[in-house]
């Protein structure tokens, strides 16, 4: 079920060039974290201003000048509401954009991201959090904190892979099939644009997996837990 | 055979290098794409009709800040496959292979050469 997503999100084929006439730019820092080979292609010295050409599947989706892309990562960044108006490069573009990935993260940071979903589902107050600590012991200093979202929002709170500590207001299931993963997701409530989520699994002592603002890939994430 | 809007159709065969009398020439530059094009070119010395249209398309986008579109890179691609490309063939200035999708750029005199870079230069 994650593995298949997991999958999923290896096999994109997002690829971000830019040309430049002169210096480098800083393209391919910004997306250091993001799922996209960024490259670039030479142009002659009285060429254009550097400008950043976007593939989906090996398909021209946009190119924009690499000074609107500064000006549109300039925080705070803001997303463009309705995807269907929004030009396919744009499209891909925040979708790269909502996605950060990782290789290598130890438990300290996961629950840092963590924290971050839980503030944000705390600060909406309402809608759905699915979460599944990687075990029970990682879950355990988390008690309080559940036990305030629980008492004091309106979210509805599913907590996976434990069964035997009722904290009234969270709902706890035990799903086998889960085991190597760390899942948080937050569905926004009433605001899409609100809904993140977290995806990891265990390689050896470390973490990988990535982080998403995407709401189609959070609800895909939502999904096999609900179930 | 009447001319284009490129001027006088050369002649076939014709090996000797474009030199800057020629009207078909000025015609050729007359148009931001093609002068861009060349420019490219001729650095470039070869490259795919495909990539002189993401070329153009990127460029347009860094005159209007504006996202270039997968439309505005086909209009770019058709015009070029169309118009631009076989004009410049006719003129000598450039070598278009369809079939392969090779645009070369043809024998240039070095001061041809160097209007055309002189023209980019002005424009930026």
């Amino acid at each position: 079920m994650f593995d298949s997503l997991f999958a999923d999100i290896d096999s994109q084929e997002r690829e971000f060039t830019v040309y430049q006439s002169g210096e480098e730019t800083e393209v391919e820092s910004q997306f250091e974290t993001h799922n996209v080979a960024v490259s670039q292609s030479d142009l002659p010295p009285e060429g254009p201003e550097p400008f950043l050409v976007i593939e989906d599947e090996k398909e021209f989706a946009g190119a924009l000048p690499v000074a609107e892309l500064d000006r549109l990562l300039e925080p705070p960044v803001v997303r463009p509401g309705e995807r269907e108006d929004v030009s396919k490069g744009f499209g891909v573009l925040f979708e790269v954009l909502d996605e950060t990935v990782f290789r290598s993260m130890d438990r300290a940071q996961l629950l840092a991201v963590s924290r971050e979903i839980e503030d944000r589902a705390a600060r909406v107050g309402e809608g759905t959090l699915r979460v599944r600590f990687e075990s029970r012991s990682v879950f355990e200093p988390q008690t309080a904190l559940y036990r305030e979202l629980a008492a004091e929002t309106e979210l509805d709170i599913h907590v996976y892979g434990i069964d035997d500590q009722p904290l009234s207001g969270v709902q706890f299931h035990r799903r086998e099939g889960f085991d190597s993963y760390w899942v948080l997701a937050f569905d926004g409530g009433p605001d899409k644009q609100q809904a993140c989520a977290l995806l990891a699994r265990r390689q050896g002592t470390q973490f990988e997996g990535f982080w998403t603002y995407d709401p189609e890939l959070v609800d895909r994430i939502m999904r096999p837990l609900a179930e | 055979m009447t001319g284009n809007e490129f001027g006088a159709v050369v002649e076939t065969g014709t090996e000797s290098a474009i030199s800057l009398d020629e009207d078909r020439l000025y015609r050729a530059l007359a148009s931001t794409r093609r002068r861009r094009l060349l420019y490219v070119l001729l650095v470039e010395e070869a490259c795919s009709a495909e990539r002189l249209a993401t070329i153009l398309a990127g460029w347009d986008s860094t005159e209007t800040g504006r996202i270039a579109t997968p439309e505005d890179r086909e209009e770019i691609l058709i015009d070029l496959k169309h118009r631009h490309l076989p004009g410049l063939d006719d003129a000598g200035l450039i070598t278009y292979d369809h079939g392969s999708d090779t645009v070369e750029i043809g024998t240039l005199d070095g001061s041809v050469a160097q209007l055309i870079s002189r023209s980019i230069e002005a424009e930026t």
